[in-house]
């Protein structure tokens, strides 16, 4: 299996770094929300003071230049590709390999993910020189953030693989996956960090487990 | 020089496709239904975050609570047209270069820049256009603002102008594609860069304010609009709205025709 995985990252690695304009369209549309939520939340730092819920400019920057990376790793195979699949029929033949149907899934994005780690370096390197975040980071923080990273890429992964599944009773299901995208981009630490919530929404993100696909980071 | 008498006029040929597009559409009346869902919850979570973003604070680099509203009232207006009208006919464009079907639009008989830009019709997108005007008239109503003819006709003018705006900044990346080739993405792109317009240019900071303006005409197609709406547009601001958005048509028209001769198609 483990010979399998590597050969579908491989090939869609392969395939992803041959079309780094597109790459690079696909993360530039990715990083501009986080950006503009950081104009955004440091403007309101700014005006009262220089800090907010002990978030200042840096720390804003911080998160949302970690967030950058979070929201490009989160990307995973959605439900409307699920929608066409099913329309088209393309997954009849996916079903007729001798390996289930969710492992290439899994595999091609972990491949691709590793074009957009590389393709992101430049890009967080000018929001840094551009935003000055505050982040200093022990060793062992940044093992526990590559580790949980990637846990969040397979939670989200197969939580949207499972959702969908609901293509195969209808196909009309743009409705019920945007109610899903928009729940999870409040919750999930996405648009603000969780702390700026107010108290019940942390409590909901924390129960539905957004949190952990989402907030890359818990201030202490 | 003579016209071609074969050659169909923009005017006649926009409404024709109009109406095939809009006939077309009200066959699948279910995805109005669907696509009114999808504005509520859309216009849910901006009006959710509006309130988060205003329990911290009572005004946002000058602009207050109802006008933010009307920015976000307009953001939502104007999606709504250029998902109706033109990213469905960009999308396609971006597609047919890439597979080389893009031979049928040019063989025929008419203007191949109005002929890829009209299409096609996502008329129930329209959803969008009425949530839009029904949240910039609560701003208003919040704001007691006396409604003048005039600044209901600047806001129509402005609203005209900021979406030609952005057809010609979506002609421009589609056209990117007869050199890119595979530009898929594009949309993401696009919605990414869209999704700054929520907020009005004046709170980023200058170099990105700048870009906002003039190389992405978010300004011109949100923000603009809704200073018209809420009555501080000065003239000059609207002077630069209309003068920048000719030289973006004209760029636009410009780089098609430049791109269009790179085109080698699907059976050349």
């Amino acid at each position: 299996m483990i010979a399998t995985y590597a050969a579908y990252a491989r090939v869609s690695a392969q395939q992803q770094f041959q079309y780094r304009a597109a790459n690079y369209f696909f993360m530039i549309g990715m990083v501009v929300e986080p950006v503009i939520y950081l104009v955004v939340w440091s403007t309101i730092a700014r005006s009262h003071g220089g800090q907010i819920e002990g978030f200042t400019p840096g720390t804003f920057a911080a998160y949302y230049i970690v967030w950058t990376l979070v929201r490009n790793m989160n990307i995973v195979l959605t439900p409307f590709a699920w929608e066409w699949r099913i329309k088209e029929g393309q997954f009849s033949g996916q079903l007729l390999r001798p390996v289930h149907p969710i492992h290439e899934d899994l595999a091609s994005f972990i491949g691709w993910k590793f074009v957009v780690i590389l393709l992101w370096l430049p890009i967080a390197g000018v929001l840094s020189l551009v935003f000055r975040p505050e982040l200093s980071p022990s060793l062992l923080q940044c093992v526990v953030f590559g580790i949980a990273i990637w846990g969040a890429y397979l939670i989200r992964a197969i939580m949207q693989w499972s959702l969908g599944l609901i293509t195969f009773w209808t196909t009309r299901v743009g409705a019920i996956f945007d109610a899903w995208y928009l729940s999870e981009m409040l919750l999930s630490g996405r648009l603000f960090p969780l702390q700026l919530m107010p108290d019940w929404m942390q409590r909901v993100s924390w129960f539905l487990l957004c949190s952990a696909s989402g907030s890359p980071w818990r201030s202490p | 020089m003579s016209r071609d008498p074969h050659r169909a006029g923009a005017g006649r040929l926009t409404r024709t496709y109009l109406r095939v597009g809009i006939m077309n559409e009200m066959q699948y009346r279910v995805n109005f239904l669907m696509e009114m869902v999808q504005s509520l919850l859309q216009i849910g979570t901006a009006l959710a975050v509006l309130g988060i973003v205003f329990s911290h604070t009572d005004t946002l680099a000058g602009w207050n609570r109802s006008e933010l509203l009307a920015v976000i009232g307009v953001y939502t207006l104007v999606r709504g047209l250029v998902n109706m009208f033109v990213q469905p006919n960009m999308e396609r464009v971006v597609t047919e270069i890439r597979e080389g079907k893009l031979d049928y639009a040019l063989t025929k008989p008419a203007d191949s820049q109005v002929l890829v830009s009209i299409r096609d019709v996502r008329f129930w997108q329209i959803t969008d256009v009425v949530v839009g005007i029904v949240v910039v008239v609560v701003a208003l109503v919040q704001l007691r603002a006396t409604l003048q003819p005039s600044h209901v006709a600047s806001f129509v003018v402005m609203l005209a102008v900021g979406t030609v705006s952005i057809y010609s900044f979506w002609l421009i990346l589609a056209a990117a594609a007869f050199w890119l080739i595979r530009i898929n993405e594009v949309q993401e792109l696009f919605n990414g860069l869209y999704r700054a317009g929520q907020y009005p240019v004046g709170i980023y900071p200058s170099w990105l304010k700048f870009g906002l303006t003039f190389l992405v005409p978010l300004a011109f197609a949100v923000t603009v609009p809704a200073e018209a709406a809420t009555g501080r547009l000065s003239w000059s601001a609207a002077g630069i709205a209309v003068a920048a958005t000719c030289v973006l048509v004209g760029f636009s028209r410009w780089f098609w025709l430049r791109g269009l001769r790179r085109y080698n198609g699907a059976s050349a």
